[in-house]
């Protein structure tokens, strides 16, 4: 293969065709500049979710009528529920502690006694993903004998949820715009270039050139496309990162590998977009 | 060198070539001589191997229709050089990109494409003309670059369809000067003509065809 054969053709195809060749690295740019966006997006939110998640608990106030063998007996009851990973007993004089350090003695003593009840707090051994078995759990457990309440503030990583799914259906559609998207308008360009050069190419034939002889510039262009218009989203992306940290403090970053896997896909790509037209056309 | 055993073409019309059997020696001068549409084209298509014949089978140095890998037909097609009635030159670069072209696939080294390159168009007479473009030459010395683009490889059969086809008489004659010049210096040529008036004033075997079979 000659290398500088390859590199002038490629250029030449460039030169050639260059506005469908720059609409082609644009297009890819935006394809690609959306896909990463929603993938920041996506991370976020699942970042979001896993802190939810750690504190993902359930607090079961229990009657004040309970002795301390009721109070073990229930709480081995509780500690059975399927989906319960570990049960602790929070007592009155605990949760007043508790309640001191978090809004001072002074409000505690204005009390005349202690109102607090006791109560259980409730790990759960599944992630926030099930919003109907959460409830399930808590109902469940709202059904033993001597429970009062049980209370928990789910309704945030709910959301959330509802957004992650969300988030992670729309990035799958819409990579598959992407790369629809960018296969066509690779193939496209290549076609213009392939139709350009009908009757070099079919000289090229004749003076004894190899498929691959005549490929290499093709694929080496749509690559080329591809990973320019990567380049470029990569570019984008960064701004955009750089603003939204500005914006929103605590936000994830765009890993630097994230750029790579651009890059690469970005190639492939424009790879897989050459390699059908020439199949298609040439 | 190069043999053609009952060689039969046919194309979806009907038309094409039947019971071709002829050969060409190292060296050797032949003119394919007939009518438009008589299937001189096809002949050579077959040679350089664009048409596979539908029976008998060509030889062409070691490679032979019957066994060749499609793999294989550019590298058959190296040791050819081919010229057309429409010169086929790239617009877009200069007469010695257009000649070196040939190098170029087969990967030579660059300094051996300028040496190469710079001989094949003194062989034609266009060494003076190397850095123009083919828009600013004749129809006669486009032919001419034409030439050197076939022979710059040192063919084993340089295959001419019409060389002289849109060239007026005197540029014909200098073309034909020009081939056999390269023939004379060993180069085996087989040129395809309409032109029967004018092959006779050349030394050389002369084939006639017609309706797509040899007529004695």
């Amino acid at each position: 293969m000659n290398l500088r054969h390859v590199l002038k053709e490629t250029a030449d195809g460039f030169r050639r065709a260059w506005g469908s060749c720059l609409l082609s690295i644009l297009t890819i740019a935006f394809f690609l500049s959306l896909l990463g966006f929603i993938a920041l997006v996506s991370a976020n939110i699942d970042h979001f979710k896993q802190t939810l998640n750690d504190r993902l608990q359930l607090q079961v106030f229990i009657s004040g009528t309970l002795d301390d063998q009721q109070i073990a007996a229930l709480s081995q009851r509780i500690s059975r529920i399927s989906g319960v990973a570990k049960v602790s007993f929070v007592s009155r004089e605990m949760a007043a502690e508790e309640f001191q350090k978090e809004f001072g003695r002074e409000l505690f003593a204005a009390l005349e006694e202690n109102p607090l009840p006791s109560s259980f707090v409730v790990r759960l051994g599944i992630t926030g993903e099930d919003e109907g078995r959460i409830k399930q759990i808590a109902a469940r457990i709202e059904e033993e004998a001597g429970v009062d309440e049980v209370v928990y503030h789910f309704q945030t990583l709910f959301t959330l949820q509802r957004y992650a799914r969300l988030a992670a259906t729309t990035s799958w559609i819409l990579l598959l715009f992407v790369t629809l998207g960018s296969l066509f308008v690779v193939s496209n360009n290549i076609r213009l270039v392939i139709s350009a050069r009908k009757q070099i190419i079919s000289t090229m034939r004749l003076v004894g050139a190899t498929p691959g002889f005549i490929r290499s510039p093709l694929i080496l262009e749509g690559t080329l496309q591809g990973a320019a218009g990567a380049l470029l989203a990569g570019l984008a992306l960064y701004f955009v990162d750089r603003l939204l940290a500005q914006l929103l403090p605590g936000l994830l970053h765009l890993p630097p590998e994230s750029l790579i896997v651009l890059l690469l896909l970005g190639c492939f790509l424009g790879f897989l977009g050459s390699l059908l037209a020439i199949k298609r056309y040439l | 060198m190069v043999e053609l055993q009952s060689v039969r073409v046919t194309y979806a019309n009907g038309e094409g070539i039947d019971q071709i059997t002829f050969s060409v020696a190292p060296g050797e001068m032949v003119f394919l001589v007939g009518p438009s549409g008589a299937g001189k084209s096809t002949v050579l298509k077959t040679i350089y191997m664009d048409k596979q014949p539908a029976e008998g089978h060509v030889v062409v140095g070691d490679y032979n229709s019957l066994f060749i890998r499609k793999s294989e037909v550019p590298f058959l097609r190296r040791k050819l050089g081919i010229v057309f009635q429409d010169f086929r030159l790239f617009a877009d670069r200069d007469v010695f990109d257009n000649v070196a072209f040939t190098l170029e696939v087969i990967g030579a080294r660059q300094k051996e494409i300028k040496r190469r390159v710079l001989r094949a168009l003194a062989d034609v007479g266009l060494s003076h003309k190397a850095r123009k473009m083919p828009d600013e030459l004749s129809g006669g010395e486009q032919q001419r670059v034409a030439i050197a683009r076939a022979i710059v490889n040192e063919p084993l059969l340089l295959l001419a369809d019409e060389p002289t086809g849109n060239l007026d008489p005197e540029t014909a004659a200098g073309i034909m000067d020009v081939l056999l010049r390269i023939n004379t210096r060993g180069t085996s040529i087989l040129m395809a003509t309409h032109n029967y008036d004018m092959v006779q004033r050349y030394r050389g075997r002369i084939i006639k065809i017609n309706n797509g079979r040899l007529v004695a």
